[in-house]
């Protein structure tokens, strides 16, 4: 076994407390493979005996009560961005748009297309933002 | 068989808990912070390595813990659903302050020191390992840092650390490897860089 192979598997090892057979040759004839896995050995230590957190007394309690609050500032957001109610409106929404463009400006349509591509442009853009925006606050709440 | 039951328990009471939790019932709200408010901070902890913001960043986990809950998938596990919620909430965290080391050059393309190592139990008190090795995390990629740091707190396996992460269980062996690689050459240079540039030293 080369030094190469011998540290990269000391690299893979959990513990360092039992080697393999080949490894353990290795380690007997190399001094600078076997410093490899002390170090190994003692860096597993230090992080395994990293600090461990206690919550206080309390902490579950004061959490729970905050988690259960309402909170006012959301609720406007909700209420416009319910995903029930957006998803009912909206295409309705859109097509009532559209239907009420497109008859108004069938007139300006014949000589200039130009104002409802503008329109329908804005529309896509609001639908856009709206998906967006919902996606984003999703990505809060989904793991 | 015995603990198969075990488990299948521990489902039905998560279950039932997070079913109580979302009726709004704030024992049950407190007991599920409890159950897993120490698991959650000492994760917090380990990967900001910040004692100070540990409760605040606990109790924001737990807020989106509560929010997301009635998106939980009952299939998954609650556990690890809480845990990947906590990593998340780190990573904003330290992406708010800016801390995202570069990729060293030449990473791994040489993956033994150049002749040898310094004897670690000869060059250094076990408290300095300790110092070196806190130091040496600090400086490596978040990429290589928090798979090396979950994998090393007690309770959290491999598998869990994948579905933490989002990445696939080999991944997850292969970027700790590599971060233990990578942390072993930075304590090296520190000892070597401690004992007077002396790299190798049999005598030590």
């Amino acid at each position: 076994m080369r030094c190469e192979e011998a540290q990269n598997e000391l690299a893979r090892e959990q513990g360092h407390a039992v080697v393999p057979g080949a490894l353990a040759s290795h380690l007997a004839s190399c001094p600078t493979c076997e410093r490899v896995r002390r170090l190994y050995g003692r860096m597993d230590v230090a992080l395994t005996q990293g600090p461990v957190w206690e919550p206080p007394v309390e902490f579950g309690r004061r959490v729970a009560a905050s988690a259960l609050r309402p909170a006012p500032h959301r609720v406007a957001d909700r209420r416009i961005f319910s995903p029930g109610v957006f998803d009912l409106v909206m295409p309705g929404l859109l097509v009532a748009a559209t239907g009420c463009v497109a008859g108004v400006a069938s007139d300006v349509l014949i000589v200039d297309a130009v104002p409802l591509t503008w329109l329908c442009a804005a529309l896509s853009l609001w639908v856009g933002a709206s998906f967006t925006h919902r996606v984003i606050r999703l990505r809060d709440l989904l793991p | 068989m015995e603990g198969w039951g075990a488990r299948i328990e521990v489902d039905r009471d998560e279950g039932e808990l997070v079913h109580r939790c979302l009726a709004g019932d704030q024992d049950a709200c407190a007991d599920l912070v409890q159950g897993y408010a120490r698991m959650v901070g000492t994760v917090i902890w380990r990967a900001t390595g910040d004692d100070g913001v540990v409760e605040d960043l606990a109790q924001e986990t737990f807020l989106r813990v509560f929010r997301g809950l009635p998106y939980f998938d009952a299939r998954a596990k609650l556990s690890t659903w809480i845990y990947t919620i906590a990593h998340r909430v780190v990573i904003d965290h330290l992406r708010k302050l800016g801390r995202q080391p570069e990729e060293p050059d030449g990473l791994l393309r040489d993956p033994l020191p150049a002749s040898g190592v310094i004897d670690p139990e000869a060059a250094a008190t076990s408290e300095e390992i300790d110092r070196f090795v806190r130091d040496g995390l600090a400086q490596l990629p978040e990429k290589y840092r928090l798979p090396l740091v979950y994998a090393a707190i007690d309770g959290l396996d491999y598998e869990t650390i994948g579905t933490i992460l989002g990445v696939l269980l080999g991944t997850v062996k292969t970027l700790v490897f590599r971060g233990k690689r990578l942390l072993k050459d930075r304590i090296v240079s520190m000892l070597a860089a401690r004992t007077g540039g002396n790299e190798v030293s049999d005598a030590l």
